[in-house]
Parts: C-alpha cells; sequence; structure tokens
C-alpha cells in the first residue's frame, strides 16, 4: 500500500535572465519518504527546493504540495496567482531549514520557535511554549531554551532552526543543504537530529 | 632595519627583552593643543571685553518668556519628529513594497519635499488660505483655513512633513540592512508581509537606525527656530521679541544660543546612551 503524495512537481521550469536553472523538472514524494536531490553546485537543487514553497516563483509547470496547487488557483484554462495571504497560508505546511540557519537574531532560541506558532497559527502563548520546548528538548538543546542565537554553535543553530521549522507542525520539510556551512565535526548532530526526524 | 640587530649572545637578547617599554610620545600633539587653548582664550577674551553687556545676558537667561520659548521648541521638537518618523517609516515600507503605484508615489514624496528648502515650505503652509480659503469635503464639513493652519499647525505640518522625506532614507537603510534570509525566514513559518516587517525585519533595523535618527533629532531641535519667522514663540522668537523691545540684540541671541546648545547636549547624551544599548555585542571603539 502507498501513501499519500504530499509534493508532485511536473515540467516546472525556471529562469534567470538567459540561464535556465529548471528544466521541465518533475518530481513525486510520498508521505513519510525521505528524498535527496543531489547534483552539482550550479544545478538548481536550492530553486527547486525554493519553488516548492514560493521563495522563487516558477516560469511554467505546476507544483502540488499538501494536496493543493502551489501558488495558483485555477479558473477554466487559466492558473490564477494566489494573493500574499494566501500563499502565507500555503507556507505554513511547508517547513524549510536553510543553509545559513536564518534564525531571528533578536529572538530567543525558545521564542524563534514559538514566533510562527503564536504570531501565524494563533496558538496560545502556553501550548507553544511547552510544544516549543518539548521540540528543544528532541533536538538536545532544552538547556539552551533563553540563548540568543549568537551564543550558541553553528550545529545548536541549525538544530534551533529545526525546531522552529517542526514548531508549525508542517507535513513537509525542505532541508537546504542544511550541514554546508558547519565544521565537520558538527555535521553529525545535526544529522542525528534529521534521522530522528525521518524515522 | 633598526639600530638594535639581533645579538649573538642569548644573554644580552635576554638582557634586551627586560628593558623598560616607553610609548611613542605625540610631542605634536601637545604642541597643537596648546596652539588650540590659546587660540579659545584669545576668543574668550574678545567676548568678553567686546561690547555685551553679560549682566543682561543672565537676567534674561532665566525669563519666563524664554522658558516659555524653550517648552514650546521642545513640543515643536516632539511634534514634527513623531511626524516625520511616522511618514518615514510608511514611505520606506512604500519604497519597498513591490507595488510600482506606492513606490512612485513614495518617490514623488521623496523628490517634492527634499526638494524645497524648509523655510520656504513653512512659508507655504503657513499661507495655504491665500489659495484655498477654506477646506473640507463638501457637504461634510467645511473650516476655514486661517483658523486652523496657526503657526503651531504650519510649523509642524511643514518639519515634520519634508523630515518624513529625508528619515525615510534612513529607515529604508535600515530595512536593506537586514539580511535577505531574515525575509526568507519569517516567510517560510507562513508570515505575511506586513506580519514579517513588523516582528521580524523592524526591530532588527532599528540597531542601524538609532544614530541617524538621533542626529536627525538633534537637527530638529535647530530645525525648529525657522518657525520664528511665521510667528510660532519658540526660544529664537521669544527672544527676538524681547530685543525688539530692548535692542539688546547680542545679549539676547546669546541666551538663546545657550539654551539650544543646553538641549542638545543633553539629547546627545542620550543618544549615545542609546546607541550603546543597540551596539551591545558588537565590536568596540575603532581608531583609524
Amino acid at each position: 500500500m502507498t501513501s499519500e503524495i504530499l509534493v508532485k512537481a511536473v515540467d516546472v521550469c525556471k529562469s534567470f535572465g538567459t540561464f535556465k536553472a529548471l528544466n521541465e523538472v518533475g518530481l513525486e514524494v510520498r508521505k513519510g519518504e525521505v528524498s535527496c536531490i543531489i547534483g552539482p553546485s550550479g544545478s538548481g537543487k536550492s530553486t527547486f527546493l525554493r519553488c516548492i514553497n514560493l521563495l522563487e516563483r516558477i516560469d511554467s509547470g505546476a507544483i502540488w504540495a499538501n494536496g493543493e496547487l502551489i501558488g495558483y488557483r485555477r479558473d477554466g484554462n487559466r492558473l490564477y496567482e494566489l494573493s500574499d495571504v494566501e500563499i502565507a497560508r500555503q507556507r505554513r505546511g511547508i517547513g524549510m531549514v536553510f543553509q545559513r540557519f536564518n534564525l531571528f537574531p533578536h529572538k530567543t532560541s525558545l521564542e524563534n520557535v514559538i514566533e510562527g506558532p503564536v504570531q501565524v497559527l494563533g496558538e496560545s502563548s502556553k501550548a507553544a511554549r511547552e510544544h516549543a520546548m518539548e521540540l528543544l528538548k528532541r533536538v538536545g538543546l532544552a538547556d539552551k531554551a533563553g540563548n540568543y542565537p549568537s551564543e550558541l554553535s553553528g550545529g545548536q543553530q541549525q538544530r534551533v532552526a529545526i525546531a522552529r521549522a517542526m514548531g508549525m507542525r508542517p507535513s513537509l520539510i525542505l532541508f537546504d543543504e542544511p550541514t554546508s556551512a558547519l565544521d565537520p565535526e558538527l555535521v553529525a548532530e545535526v544529522l542525528d537530529v534529521m534521522n530522528d526526524l525521518a524515522a | 632595519m633598526t639600530d638594535t640587530p639581533l645579538p649573538q649572545s642569548s644573554r644580552d637578547a635576554h638582557d634586551i627583552a627586560h628593558l623598560e617599554l616607553v610609548p611613542r610620545r605625540h610631542v605634536g600633539r601637545k604642541v597643537f593643543a596648546a596652539i588650540v587653548l590659546l587660540l579659545v582664550a584669545l576668543l574668550i577674551r574678545a567676548f568678553v571685553v567686546g561690547q555685551i553687556e553679560w549682566p543682561v545676558v543672565g537676567q534674561f537667561l532665566f525669563a519666563p518668556v524664554i522658558i516659555q520659548g524653550i517648552w514650546n521648541t521642545l513640543l515643536m521638537t516632539v511634534a514634527a519628529m513623531s511626524l516625520g518618523i511616522a511618514l518615514g517609516v510608511l514611505i520606506a515600507i512604500m519604497r519597498i513594497s513591490g507595488n510600482p503605484v506606492l513606490e512612485y508615489i513614495a518617490l514623488v514624496y521623496v523628490w517634492i519635499f527634499r526638494g524645497a528648502p524648509a523655510l520656504l515650505q513653512l512659508l507655504l503652509w503657513f499661507n495655504l488660505a491665500l489659495i484655498f480659503p477654506t477646506m473640507g469635503i463638501p457637504g461634510l464639513f467645511e473650516f476655514n483655513t486661517v483658523e486652523v493652519m496657526t503657526p503651531f499647525v504650519a510649523a509642524m505640518l511643514g518639519l515634520g512633513i519634508q523630515q518624513g522625506a529625508y528619515t525615510s532614507e534612513v529607515v529604508r537603510s535600515g530595512l536593506l540592512s537586514v539580511d535577505a534570509g531574515q525575509y526568507e525566514a519569517a516567510r517560510t513559518i507562513g508570515m505575511t508581509g506586513m506580519q514579517t516587517l513588523r516582528r521580524i525585519v523592524l526591530p532588527q533595523a532599528m540597531r542601524v537606525m538609532v544614530p541617524p535618527v538621533g542626529n536627525e533629532v538633534i537637527s530638529m531641535v535647530k530645525l525648529t527656530s525657522l518657525a520664528s519667522v511665521i510667528q510660532y514663540s519658540e526660544i529664537l522668537h521669544n527672544a527676538q521679541v524681547i530685543y525688539y523691545a530692548n535692542t539688546r540684540v547680542l545679549e539676547l541671541l546669546m541666551v538663546a544660543s545657550f539654551w539650544y546648545l543646553a538641549i542638545v547636549t543633553v539629547l546627545s547624551l542620550i543618544q549615545s546612551r542609546i546607541e550603546r544599548y543597540y551596539a551591545r555585542g558588537t565590536r568596540g571603539r575603532t581608531t583609524i
């Protein structure tokens, strides 16, 4: 028995000026699967991931995530672009972890994790805190909840970033080279957390 | 080459390693400081023996009219700067909104209000009644422009609106200083554009914006003196009112100078406090 399809991309094309980054790319990922996109640098891996949650706009093709067509609404034979608010709603279900962490430097680890749940999902501060502490414990950083990103190592920052993505209870998380900015001895701790999530 | 080559014996080297270290002497600086002090002394002497009646300065320093002027100057600084900052933030957000209509409105705003001298803009607002005797929405409400456009309102609009054009550039540079990854991270947790600005970007942009905005506040204190031209009774205007009566022109100008300097000094101290607060965690003092 196969599980439901989480991501499906069909004939996705994306150019930057005259450079064709994605040329009719297709992909299918089912719930519970771990898929890796590998290739030389400049081959469009990041661009493709960023198209899935609309950090980049595609030129043609279609991407579905969580059962919804991403970024567009069909009316007859045309696809109409969605509004800022609707796109923001679609992104809630898609977590993303960046190469350079992109934690919010003016917020502590805990505040980074609860920001989305409280501001976007409208969870109560108390419920969000409890969930966030669970997640920080899961990534092994319960004792760093009150620390600012600048006080954490790269590996610790990336684990907070994973907890932040998990805080939104997404059905899908995109990892864009999550260990390539880390010192070799810090890679293992991040991979351990990712393995734990995948299990 | 220095005149102390590596000695043959390690004993000699050891001796040299334990000689007293003397920092470089800055003789030039001391001479320069002495010259500056001498010039300052001559300048002070010139003012003391000059034809200024210092007792008159002391007599008017705390005169009620002058004190009232100080309050009005502070009030106008706060009012015009509040308007300026509010407009500046709004215009800066319009500039980066990605909406071409808003972007052009913002560009034209900056172009117009940065393009005319502040004094001229004050005069335009104050004399608005000459073009529009009455203002309002026909049928709903209407008022006489002369009654509404008091010196206070005209000065606040004139100074605040032109300040907004400058402050918008400060705010914009603050927004641009925040890493693009922060905008993206905020989007991936489902924030809308306005949420991203309010919760993530503006708080970080503050660190970059505080020093130049502080500078603009100090600049505004002195810019309010322009309002004396349209009869707003701030420090300079009130000093002028007194010297028109008693002809002690320079004495009263000294009184006004004293108070402007006093206000700016206090504000500078506050500014350096705030800067230090936002500079937490960054590197310390830099010299060339």
